[in-house]
């Protein structure tokens, strides 16, 4: 009988395990665990993607108060060429008014705290990519953000100089480096 | 009882084949009697030479029945008849009779009869109505006998002021209140003023019996009930009299071949473009083309035709083959609709909706969007798609006045980038000045989820100053980065729309605030497409706007009364 109990814990346990490969958010409706630096590198093709974020309360633009955001930069380098760094400008955002903008930008969507929208502004090619940032809690404890955007739509009238896609990577997980 | 004056009952009465009515059925016998038989009768046959073409007259009914009245010869000169409560004053009361052979055309089911009228005034309304005919009988009073084209009557109207009661011919002597009418031969003398005519003489044909009957009972019964007419009120008017356009007259010809070697199309303008009729002829068979009027698209517009055989086109331009005369009626909007005159000035914009037409159709083919420009001078530029976006090259030095693209992932709003777009147009000239009030920015989305409607956006720029305000002080706090504004106010846009957690009316009034604050006003359209034939057409288009109920902004779809047979 005793053998039989601990065979069901047993399976339980392990059915329990085996289900939360990706574990629930233990954020209880925060966007703090999001703020700060997080990097994504692929030594193959040399690219460094990382993103720095912070909260930003009363995000007021065009008109709308869009409550509590993540507000950001990022810099990406390509075999060792820097494409594009700002990164150090996250720390000067006061506000949506000034010259200096964020780039990377996130609101809670249907208060699931664990996937944020995600509206990005590819800086080389100058162009909006929409998506959506996925929160995790990795097996060995560590935080990751799943990473996936595509251009939006729009109608535009373009020059000799427009590139198609996106300079920078669209689909990613980028691990937790600094708070 | 009634009592035949004795001087008149000589015999039998007939036709002698000159009258296109055969009543010798009908004829009061010298014995008191009427005939048992068609012994003796003479029976009318028709000849063309008894038509007097050249007095020909036609009428067109705006339902499509079409009247051709070709006069006999003897009109006014051969016969004569009187009407008369008894017989002892038949002969105080002679008149001129006149005959008419009536085409009766029904062009929208392509039905033709032909028949004989014979009119056979009252004494007192002939003195005052010399120039009456069949299709003149607006106030005419006497008896209008129907017969087809051997003579046989199948209707009889007795009409008092215009107004129609039908009779019937009697074999009976004995009947209540009876009418008489006589017809006499040539023979006579005619001793005319202007006042009162004279008819002297002349040898009586045959009289006939009649009573009124306000039960009108099926064509040739012999039916006896009833009272004459008395007052304005009781009975109809003739459906030959009702409705009709001005009598065209047409002249020439010897027969009925000639006359139809030729048909009229009678083109009516209604609406704010005041009432008015174009009249075209042309011959059997040949294509007309018509054309509707140009007036002011800033008060008045062309809105649809309309006509028989299901003639319905919003085309400004449409071509008939007529298979008989017609009336067609080309339909205006004026500007007294307010929001309805600039769903109507979309509506009945085809070059607009042709262009339209060509993306959806296109986009219900493959997943790429599809768009164009459409320059100040008409021509098109047309954008290459992916599945997300749409890209136009350099177009250096154009103008605009139309730029419309599809949204084949469903997406139910214009992007941050469209409404970018309209002010970047703006911003570099690309819309002239006097292009502005019909300058027109769509966006076409499909429907990915099937629900069968799928969405047209029609933007409009009401405020251009506004727009370039809205915009033009980030620029330049911007240190005039362009592309920095541009994609802030994108990033913030299309981050509002793509909230899960929105409602459609949530997203819609968010939208309408920013196409106001912006000077943009929106037209709301929803299509439908056949897939098997790939065929659109719109189902009703709507203004926009935004109201508050109950403390809640809601987005307002105003549709128009006139949603014309809108499918186009």
């Amino acid at each position: 009988m005793k053998k039989s109990i601990f065979l069901i814990i047993y399976l339980l346990f392990a059915y329990i395990s085996s289900a939360q490969e990706i574990a629930p958010i233990p954020l209880g409706g925060s966007l703090d665990l999001y703020v700060g630096t997080w990097k994504y590198e692929n030594t193959e093709t040399g690219e460094v993607f990382i993103v720095k974020l912070k909260k930003f309360d009363n995000y007021t633009a065009i008109n709308v108060n869009f409550g509590t955001v993540l507000i950001g930069e990022y810099s990406y380098k390509k075999n060792g060429i820097t494409i594009y760094d700002n990164i150090d400008s996250v720390s000067g955002i006061a506000t949506n008014n000034q010259a200096v903008r964020t780039s990377v930008k996130c609101s809670s969507a249907n208060q699931n705290f664990a996937k944020l929208r995600l509206s990005v502004i590819d800086r080389e090619y100058q162009k909006i990519a929409n998506g959506t940032l996925q929160f995790s809690l990795e097996h060995n404890n560590s935080y990751s953000l799943k990473w996936k955007i595509a251009e939006s739509e729009g109608d535009f009238d373009v020059g000799p100089d427009y590139k198609e896609g996106l300079s920078i990577p669209s689909d990613i997980v980028l691990i937790k480096v600094e708070e | 009882m009634p009592v035949i004056a004795e001087e008149s009952a000589k015999g039998i009465f007939k036709s002698k084949g000159i009258l296109p009515i055969n009543l010798d059925e009908f004829n009061i016998l010298a014995n008191n009697e009427t005939k048992s038989s068609f012994t003796d009768t003479v029976t009318f046959s028709l000849d063309s030479s008894m038509l007097n073409w050249g007095k020909a007259s036609q009428v067109n009914r705006d339902n499509g029945l079409v009247f051709t009245q070709i006069p006999f010869s003897f009109n006014d000169s051969s016969v004569f008849a009187a009407i008369s409560d008894d017989m002892e004053t038949l002969d105080e009361n002679k008149v001129s009779l006149k005959s008419f052979y009536i085409k009766a055309e029904d062009c929208f089911n392509n039905v033709q009869i032909d028949y004989i009228v014979t009119m056979v005034p009252t004494r007192e309304y002939q003195v005052h109505n010399v120039e009456y005919d069949f299709l003149n009988m607006q106030g005419y009073s006497g008896i209008v006998f129907y017969s087809d084209t051997i003579g046989r009557v199948f209707k009889i109207n007795a009409l008092k002021d215009g107004i129609i009661n039908r009779v019937s011919l009697s074999k009976e002597t004995e009947i209540d209140n009876p009418k008489y009418v006589g017809f006499y031969s040539n023979d006579r003398t005619i001793t005319k003023s202007d006042q009162d005519p004279v008819f002297d003489g002349g040898e009586l044909l045959t009289i006939v019996i009649y009573a009124d009957s306000q039960n009108t009972g099926g064509y040739g019964d012999i039916i006896i009930i009833g009272k004459t007419p008395e007052s304005d009120n009781q009975g109809e008017k003739p459906e030959e009299v009702i409705g009709h356009t001005d009598k065209l007259v047409l002249g020439g010809g010897t027969d009925t071949t000639a006359l139809q070697n030729e048909y009229t199309l009678f083109v009516k303008f209604k609406g704010c473009c005041g009432e008015s009729e174009q009249i075209i002829v042309a011959p059997i068979g040949n294509s007309i083309s018509v054309t509707a009027k140009d007036f002011s698209s800033d008060t008045c517009i062309f809105m649809h035709w309309e006509g028989p055989n299901d003639i319905l086109s919003n085309n400004r331009s449409i071509s008939l083959t007529l298979s008989c005369n017609t009336t067609i009626t080309a339909y205006y909007m004026g500007k007294s609709k307010g929001a309805c005159f600039e769903l109507a000035k979309i509506a009945s914009d085809a070059t607009m909706k042709a262009n339209m037409k060509a993306i959806i159709d296109s986009t219900h083919l493959d997943s790429i969007e599809h768009g164009y420009k459409m320059r100040s001078d008409g021509s098109k530029l047309y954008g290459k798609g992916t599945d997300s976006t749409l890209r136009y090259d350099k177009d250096s030095g154009q103008t605009y006045i139309q730029r419309f693209h599809t949204h084949p992932k469903g997406t139910k709003f214009c992007s941050g980038a469209d409404i970018w777009t309209i002010y970047d147009m703006l911003r570099n000239q690309q819309i002239r000045d006097d292009d502005i009030d019909n300058f027109r920015y769509g966006m076409i989305a499909r429907d990915t989820l099937n629900k069968g409607e799928h969405m047209i956006h029609i933007i409009k720029i009401v405020d251009k100053n506004k727009l370039e305000n809205c915009f033009n002080q980030d620029i330049i706090n911007c240190a005039n980065d362009i592309s920095k504004v541009k994609n802030i106010f994108c990033l913030n846009y299309d981050d509002y729309l793509s909230q899960d957690n929105l409602s459609y009316n949530d997203k819609m009034v968010f939208y309408l605030e920013q196409l106001e604050r912006m000077g943009l006003s929106l037209s709301k359209g929803e299509y439908t497409n056949n897939a098997s034939q790939n065929t659109s057409k719109v189902i009703y288009w709507s203004n926009v706007t935004i109201k508050s109920k109950n403390g809640t902004e809601m987005p307002d779809f105003e549709t128009c009364a006139y949603q014309y047979p809108n499918n186009h």
